[in-house]
This record gives C-alpha cells, structure tokens and sequence, in this order.
C-alpha cells in the first residue's frame, strides 16, 4: 500500500491508535523510515501524551496539598461541630418554618447510618477515628507509587483477562480475545530494551499477514519507546502475560492457545520462529 | 446491607479507590484546589445510594460517575465544606508526627522545565470540557478507553475521536 504525507495526515486517528490494518500498517513505516515530517508529526504528538502526563502528575499533587479542616484534636472537632450544628439549625429554621413535616435538620441527614457498617459514626470520638482511617489509608498510598515500577495486579480491570491485558500508546486495550484467528506472537520486555533490535529482526523477516501478528509487550509502564523499533509496543496491565518473563517470546495459536515459546537472546531466534510459523500453517 | 450489587464494608471500599478517584476528580474539575471536597462529597453520595449500585460495572467505575457529576454540580459553599469536612470523617493520611501525606507519585514534571509546564496547563484549560476530560482521564493509570465510555457514558468511538481531537489541539498550541 502507498503510503504519502497526505495519507498519514488524513488517517492520523488511526495511525495513533494503531488500528491500521496489516497493509496499510507496513506502507506507514515503510513511509517512516523515510520521511522525517511524518517522524517529527508522529514523535509530535508522543511529547503531547508525556506533557499530559506530566500535568495531570503535576495536578494530583496539588489537590492533596490543598489544606482542609482537620479533626487532630478534641478541642478543634468540637469548635467545628458546634459551629456546623449552629450554622446547620440556622439554615435549618427556615425549612422547619415552611414544611415542618417533611424537613430533616442538615446534620440528622448526614449523621443517620442505615446499617451497623456505615461509614459514619457519629458517636466515636474523633481522634479515635482519625487513627483508624490512618492506618488503611497508608496502605491506599502504595497504589499511587507504582508509576515506574512494573505494572502491578492491581492495575488491571475486574473484567479483563488475566492472563494477558495489553494498551497501546493510544490507550486502546487488547486481550487474547481480540487476536482470536490470528496467530501473535509476543515479545516481553523489561527496563532494558536489550532484546528489542533481535525482535525487530523478527518483525522484518515476518511481514504482518492478516492472520500474523507481532508486537513487543513492556513491562515497564514509563519506559520510552526505544530509537530503531517500528514493531507495535503495548505496555502491560497487571496481567500474567502467559507467564512470560522478560526477555523470552510467545506463539500464540489461532485458537488463542500458547505453541511455543523461547528466549530473545537464542541463536537461532528467526529458525525457531519460522518453524513455529510453518507448524501453524503459516 | 443488603444490595444487588455490593457487600462488603462501604469504607474500605472508599479507601481503596480514593487515589483513583482523587486523579479522576483533577481529571473533571475546572478547579483543582476543589478535587478533595469533590471526591469527599461524592463518597458521602455513593454511601447514601449503595443500594442502587447493581453491580454490572466495576465498583469504581460508578463511584466515577458520581465523581464526575459532583465535578460539574460543585459550588464552593463554606457551609457545605465544614459539614463534609468535620460530619463525614475524612480518609485522611497522617503519619506519626501528625503530618499529611501528599501524593506519591513521582513528579514527572521535573522532566520538562517549568515554561513548558504552566504553558501545558494554560492550553488543557482552554479546551472545552468534553475534550479536556477524556484526554486527562487517559492519563490515569490503568485507564482504558473501554472505562472512559463506561464513567461519561458515551461511546467508545466518541471518546476515541475526543482525545485525538485534544491531541491535536494540544500539539497545534503547544508547537510541538
């Protein structure tokens, strides 16, 4: 498929979302290999994605420094409750006036637990409930760390596939399910790109076919596209990704079952690959 | 209680998904000095209405939804701030010496200079909302497009073309 600038230009959409299909996915970095517009466009709107990043990081910092009526002691708990209890019978006398049947007092509406487990209980003394949100709110602190560090379980979706959930750089998320009847083949990579010239090797020599396809999985979530690579590269999403570790790749078959597996680093990388690919019918 | 879709204790659910929903809050809000008060007065709406939750989304997809509607109904009001603040106990982080936590995640903005920074903000800020908010909810971790449709409740491929739309917008703006 000819791929020009103007081309690029009008599926720009779908070029950023890699949903091109196999043909028109080989024309487009056939295209950008030689074409440094097209490059500087494409690597363009990657500075977008990490500024937005960035500035949401950036944002999220601040909401939680903004300052907030605190409960730290006794004293300040009850200057604050009986300045909301005043305020609140305040706003509420109005109410009671108009329809005094059917007005509940602001507090009584916030303080009626329905059920034993409620969150708010009213009657425990506020220092007591203070150091008891501490201690699980320490351990929900962990779950904002993770931002370099490889993909936790915690990340993935309760509707998704364990054993493999991937996102493109677009955000768009494949499951095994959405390369059911063709056959992947996976790459896993780590926080070193090491292995990620061999399988760009392989990418080359196996052109993608409508029932082939290849891609580079990272487990590392901030980790940058490395320089020289053209094969799609999903970040990984908590999943098991077949229990691949780094540095090793996957043949999936059409039926979605794993059919061979082996490292990156092996020798005879293209043979074993081909090999797998002929036993697959391809 | 008893409810179609949860059981289990309302308030350890809440601490769970609070970092999720705090980034979803600075993903709605026109104001981020106000993402807290939204996050606080949307758990004290998702207490009261657990029953209605039926279950066929995720739990933290629909305590979003309810973050994303108090984003857009917040009225700063001194009054409703001390009640959530002081009525509805706070999931407040604090270590021994009586410090806050603040955010954890690393700041990434340390990567770009600090003009490159106020001018990304000043250019999300001037897109319109139905842009703005599914471009930055991207930018949460563990975020899908799949979710995104799920907590605005529009299509997929709406939201697909939204955030190419902001892309677009952001790198025309930002000369990148």
């Amino acid at each position: 498929m000819n791929v020009d600038c103007r081309w690029v230009a009008s599926n720009l959409e779908a070029v950023l979302s890699d949903q091109l299909d196999p043909d028109q996915k080989s024309g487009f970095e056939k295209h950008l290999n030689t074409c440094e517009y097209c490059r500087g466009e494409i690597e363009g709107y990657a500075k977008v994605d990490r500024l937005v990043g960035a500035h949401m990081n950036q944002q999220t910092a601040r909401a939680y420094e903004v300052p907030h009526p605190r409960i730290s002691s006794g004293r300040l708990a009850a200057v604050a409750t009986a300045a909301a209890a005043v305020l609140a019978v305040v706003l509420w006398l109005p109410s009671v006036a108009n329809q005094p049947a059917t007005q509940v007092p602001p507090l009584a509406e916030v303080s009626a637990p329905d059920t034993p487990s409620a969150v708010v209980d009213i009657d425990k003394a506020p220092d007591a409930t203070a150091s008891e949100r501490a201690k699980p709110g320490v351990d929900a602190a962990p779950a904002q760390k993770a931002q370099t560090a490889p993909a936790s379980t915690a990340d993935i979706p309760e509707s998704a596939d364990p054993r493999f959930y991937v996102t493109d750089a677009a955000g768009y998320s494949y499951s095994l399910d959405d390369f059911a009847g063709s056959v992947l083949v996976f790459a896993v990579f780590g926080e070193s790109y090491a292995e990620a010239a061999r399988f760009q090797e392989v990418y080359d020599s196996y052109a993608p076919k409508s029932n082939l396809r290849i891609l580079g999985v990272s487990t590392v979530t901030t980790a940058a596209r490395p320089s020289g690579i053209t094969f799609p590269l999903m970040t990984n999403r908590g999943s098991s990704l077949l229990d691949t570790p780094a540095g090793e790749f996957v043949v999936v078959g059409a039926d979605g079952t794993p059919h061979r597996r082996g490292s990156l680093n092996d020798d005879g990388l293209l043979e074993t690959l081909g090999s797998a690919l002929r036993e697959l019918g391809l | 209680m008893k409810t179609a879709g949860f059981e289990g204790n309302f308030e350890l659910a809440a601490v769970e998904h609070r970092p999720f929903l705090m980034q979803i809050a600075v993903a709605s809000t026109r104001n981020v000095d106000d993402a807290e008060d939204i996050v606080q007065e949307a758990l004290m709406r998702a207490h009261r209405g657990i029953g209605n939750f039926r279950g066929d989304c995720p739990l933290r997809t629909w305590l979003a939804r309810i973050v994303v509607h108090v984003s857009i109904n917040h009225r700063r009001s001194f009054v409703r701030r001390v009640k959530r603040w002081t009525l509805f106990s706070d999931l407040e982080r604090q270590d021994s010496e009586g410090k806050t936590s603040a955010f954890d995640a690393p700041d990434r903005s340390k990567d770009f200079d600090r003009e490159a920074m106020l001018d990304v903000g000043r250019q999300v800020e001037k897109l319109r909302d139905e842009f703005r908010v599914p471009l930055l909810m991207l930018a949460v971790k563990g975020m899908t497009i799949p979710e995104i449709a799920a907590i605005l409740a529009i299509p997929e491929g709406t939201v697909k073309s939204r955030i190419f739309y902001g892309r677009k917008r952001l790198k025309e703006a930002l000369k990148l």
